[in-house]
């Protein structure tokens, strides 16, 4: 699982996935190798989930763009929309 | 990483205080526009053509006809949808446009857009559908039967929940007394104001802008870009002001619709549903059979629950999968029962579509659980609130399902503080007066549950705060204003933060250009998330105008105090800078002056077996008290007083707390006495207020809303939610005061004349047998 280039250094992301797409993947928490300077789009692109543009990649309780830069350390949530009571 | 504020909430300047509510004076007077009232140049009236049968096969749709009718400018179909063709925020099973069945009567085929309303009336009675009828379900029960008529490919049944605590078949052998019944509740329409309504537009850029009453900008624009096949991006959500939403405008309404047209016809498109298209198409209640099964040792302990819930979620999922999620956990009220087996089943029908209201399940079960506790009651001679004081769960307990409660838990409180008001310690000097000799009096007390947020589901909030050129603030945040007071709120908190006047703190309100997501309003989370949100943003924002202090004071950070809109010297008080002077500063020199935090709303690792979001870590509270008083010849029933104790933790906003416990109840005293949709193979007969009955001004009873302030450990103020505990035990306490009042009992909500006069001479006609015999 995860991507790497063997170019530049490496980062290491802890993603927790709800919802349908854990289902696909057949589990909750994993941890994925991404290249320098990845996005959400790259890591989107690492996990073997369906409808990628609708799901919400989350850090630190913000939604995160879709361009936006993942950190080596992070802890990453991702998230179908979910709304309820 | 910096810590959110903590706001000592015995000293504060806003929080905690009445603050008048900043939309209010709109509201009031007429003056706030809601998007209902809105027009644009150069627009266009959008209209939907729905379904005249309640179940029933496409054969072809023709829309050429209405394309002709004068005035109209496009006309779209199934075919015209550009991505996924369903929408549905858990499950995308309703279709946008119908392109093989119908399942209900307001399912959607076809959308026109014209230049004035008649001509899109025309053009959508002009849609030429040919339909191949199928059998209508419209019993849930028999709806779960193998060989039922199927609505949906994979049968009918929606989700199955089974949880299981202890041994039930032991505690019902050793029980002292056991109580066996079946509820049955009724399909509440939300009835807001505004009804379902919006207008779409392209900006200068052609990008898409939609105004739109719902309860998140986000989840609508994830909708939208789903169906049209567009980077969520590519769309501008604005979502408030809202006439009233109550849970109804949490799924996707005018959105799509609206969306298309205006991608199509390059021109703005408004569509605002009617009092009849929002009575057919809209959200309702999920009606709901419980049949429950309670057991008590002699003292009255609870020892065993066994429930049996079928939903009845109408023709597509919504939200029905975790209004059953929240039945099963609240049906068991808030007391320690160490013996639990339940087994609900949300199940499709032809009966309109069923999603969140207000509750979210809780109210139903509510009814089921507090109607057997009376019984029990009465049954071995106890007090009807000592057996529950006997029973609630406490601080530190461990919950139904083996989680131990995290939150605040101040039920016990509340039952203490009923025991202690006027309404319960006079019960029967109240009790003793009557407007006729042939009317009866009666007094209930009971107890309520529920979890606030998404329980063991993810959930997270963000907030921005930017400093203007003139030094005041713009809190940005996207939970939508729907009538609960969340901008008021979440000003107060920010000046609280700021150390500003509230009157310097302007709300970028659920718009998904302006403000981060900061989750949805509802599940009774808005002020939680949006709240701590803005707590968790504060900090950050301190630090700029420290920093920025710093520089032009010339001191170190360390040395400065906030001061009220101002940082200064700790040494030298004369040394200070205002708010504005660092706001200039800020902007002259081209610094940061906008800040984003967030957070996640903390969770269970792991749901309990079977289930998607129980259980919540945290709860809300309250004992209700209802006087009665019951018409023995017609059967008419009247609320005279009604007694709340709710615990939603700390109080942020006194004034606003007690006008949401009022609107609560008052929707609860629908729910309880006259509100049900009535539907007749699938023919719903009660579309308008003409013959849809909600309380008037005349039905309101004296209310009196006493709270319990406990401190809740997951938000810095300690609040926790407060929109729906008022509404759930309105049913339970005014059919246990129906009881008390005649000797009728209740099994049907709403408790309408007819019922109540049925149950009257059932009641009679037993007391006739038994003196015969």
């Amino acid at each position: 699982m995860g991507r790497t280039s063997g170019l530049g250094s490496e980062l290491k992301v802890r993603v927790k996935i709800f919802g349908a797409p854990s289902l696909a993947l057949e589990r909750k928490e994993l941890t994925i190798e991404l290249t320098e300077n990845a996005t959400t789009e790259d890591l989107l692109k690492s996990l073997p989930v369906k409808d990628k543009d609708y799901l919400y990649v989350v850090r630190a309780g913000i939604r995160l763009d879709s361009g936006a830069k993942i950190n080596d350390g992070d802890e990453i949530l991702i998230v179908p929309p979910i709304a309820g009571g | 990483m910096i810590e959110p504020i903590t706001v000592d909430v015995e000293k504060t300047k806003w929080v905690g205080k009445s603050i008048p509510r900043k939309d209010g004076r709109g509201k009031v007077t007429g003056e706030t526009k809601f998007f209902s009232d809105m027009t644009l140049p150069n627009m266009l009236y959008a209209k939907v053509a729905r379904s005249k049968y309640p179940h029933a096969n496409i054969r072809r749709v023709n829309i050429e006809k209405a394309k002709e009718v004068p005035g109209v400018v496009t006309a779209l179909t199934h075919k015209d949808v550009p991505g996924l063709n369903g929408f549905g925020i858990l499950l995308p099973d309703q279709p946008v446009l119908c392109f093989d069945k119908v399942r209900y009567l307001g399912d959607a085929i076809a959308v026109v857009a014209a230049e004035s309303l008649e001509a899109a009336t025309k053009a959508v009675e002009a849609v030429e559908v040919e339909y191949e009828p199928l059998p209508v379900v419209t019993d849930p029960i028999e709806a779960m039967k193998p060989d039922a008529p199927k609505i949906h490919e994979k049968g009918n049944i929606l989700r199955h929940a089974t949880v299981g605590v202890g041994n039930i078949d032991r505690a019902f052998r050793e029980a002292a007394i056991i109580v066996e019944n079946t509820y049955r509740t009724g399909r509440q329409m939300h009835m807001y104001l505004e009804t379902e309504a919006g207008i779409a537009t392209l900006d200068e850029e052609g990008r898409l802008v939609l105004y739109s009453g719902g309860q998140s900008p986000y989840r609508d624009q994830m909708q939208i870009s789903r169906a049209l096949g567009i980077k969520p991006e590519e769309i501008r959500v604005i979502s408030t002001p809202v006439g009233g939403a109550f849970g109804g405008k949490e799924e996707n309404t005018v959105q799509i619709h609206l969306a298309m047209l205006a991608l199509k016809t390059k021109r703005p498109v408004k569509m605002v549903w009617t009092r009849e298209e929002s009575g057919v198409t809209g959200m309702k209640r999920h009606p709901m059979i419980v049949t429950m099964k309670t057991a008590a040792d002699q003292h009255g302990k609870i020892t065993a629950n066994q429930v049996r819930i079928v939903a009845d979620t109408g023709a597509y999922a919504s939200l029905g999968p975790t209004v059953l999620d929240v039945a099963v956990e609240n049906s068991c009220g808030p007391y320690r029962i160490p013996n639990v087996d339940i087994d609900a089943y949300s199940v499709y029908t032809n009966n309109g579509v069923a999603g969140a209201f207000r509750g979210f399940g809780a109210p139903q079960v509510n009814f089921a659980i507090e109607s057997n506790i009376d019984i029990i009651a009465e049954k071995l001679g106890l007090d009807r609130l000592e057996i529950r004081k006997a029973n609630v769960v406490r601080e530190g307990d461990v919950g139904l399902f083996g989680y131990k409660i995290l939150g605040s838990v101040g039920i016990y409180e509340t039952l203490q503080r009923a025991e202690r008001s006027n309404l319960w310690k006079n019960r029967d000097a109240y009790k003793s007066k009557t407007s006729s000799p042939w009317s009866r009096r009666g007094i209930a007390v009971t107890t309520a549950v529920k979890g606030f947020g998404f329980g063991a589901l993810p959930d997270f909030a963000a907030a921005s705060i930017q400093i203007t050129p003139t030094g005041k603030f713009v809190v940005g945040i996207s939970c939508p204003e729907i009538g609960q007071g969340g901008i008021t709120a979440y000003s107060q908190i920010a000046a609280e933060a700021l150390n500003c006047d509230i009157s310097d703190i302007y709300l970028a309100s659920a718009d998904s250009d302006l403000s981060p997501d900061s989750g949805t309003s509802s599940s009774s989370m808005g002020l939680v998330r949006g709240g701590n949100a803005i707590l968790t943003a504060a900090p950050k924002m301190r630090e700029i105008l420290f920093a920025t202090a710093s520089k032009i004071i010339g001191e170190p950070r360390a040395d400065l105090v906030l001061g009220q809109s101002l940082i200064s010297s700790e040494h030298d008080p004369k040394k200070l800078v205002t708010y504005v002077d660092i706001a200039q500063y800020l902007h002259s020199k081209g610094e940061e002056t906008k800040v984003v935090a967030g957070f996640e709303v903390p969770r269970v690792d792991k749901p309990v077996e079977g289930s998607l979001e129980i259980p919540h870590l945290s709860y809300m509270y309250a004992t209700a008290i209802a006087l009665v008083e019951v018409d023995t010849f017609t059967g008419g029933t009247k609320v005279l007083q009604f007694y709340l104790s709710p615990d939603s933790g700390r109080i942020i906003n006194p004034q606003s707390y007690t006008g949401q416990c009022e609107g609560a109840i008052v929707q609860g005293l629908g729910f309880a006495l006259t509100e049900e949709t009535q539907i007749e193979n699938g023919q719903i007969r009660t579309n308008n207020f003409t013959t849809y009955i909600i309380p008037t001004i005349c039905d309101v009873p004296e209310i009196q809303v006493e709270p319990v302030e406990t401190h809740d450990m997951f938000t810095p103020l300690g609040a926790k939610g407060l929109g729906e505990i008022g509404i759930v035990p309105v049913g339970s306490v005014v059919a246990n005061a129906i009881y008390d009042a005649t000797g009728a009992r209740l099994f049907t909500l709403p408790a309408t004349p007819e019922r109540v006069h049925q149950a009257i001479k059932e009641k009679e006609g037993t007391s006739r047998d038994k003196s015969k015999s």
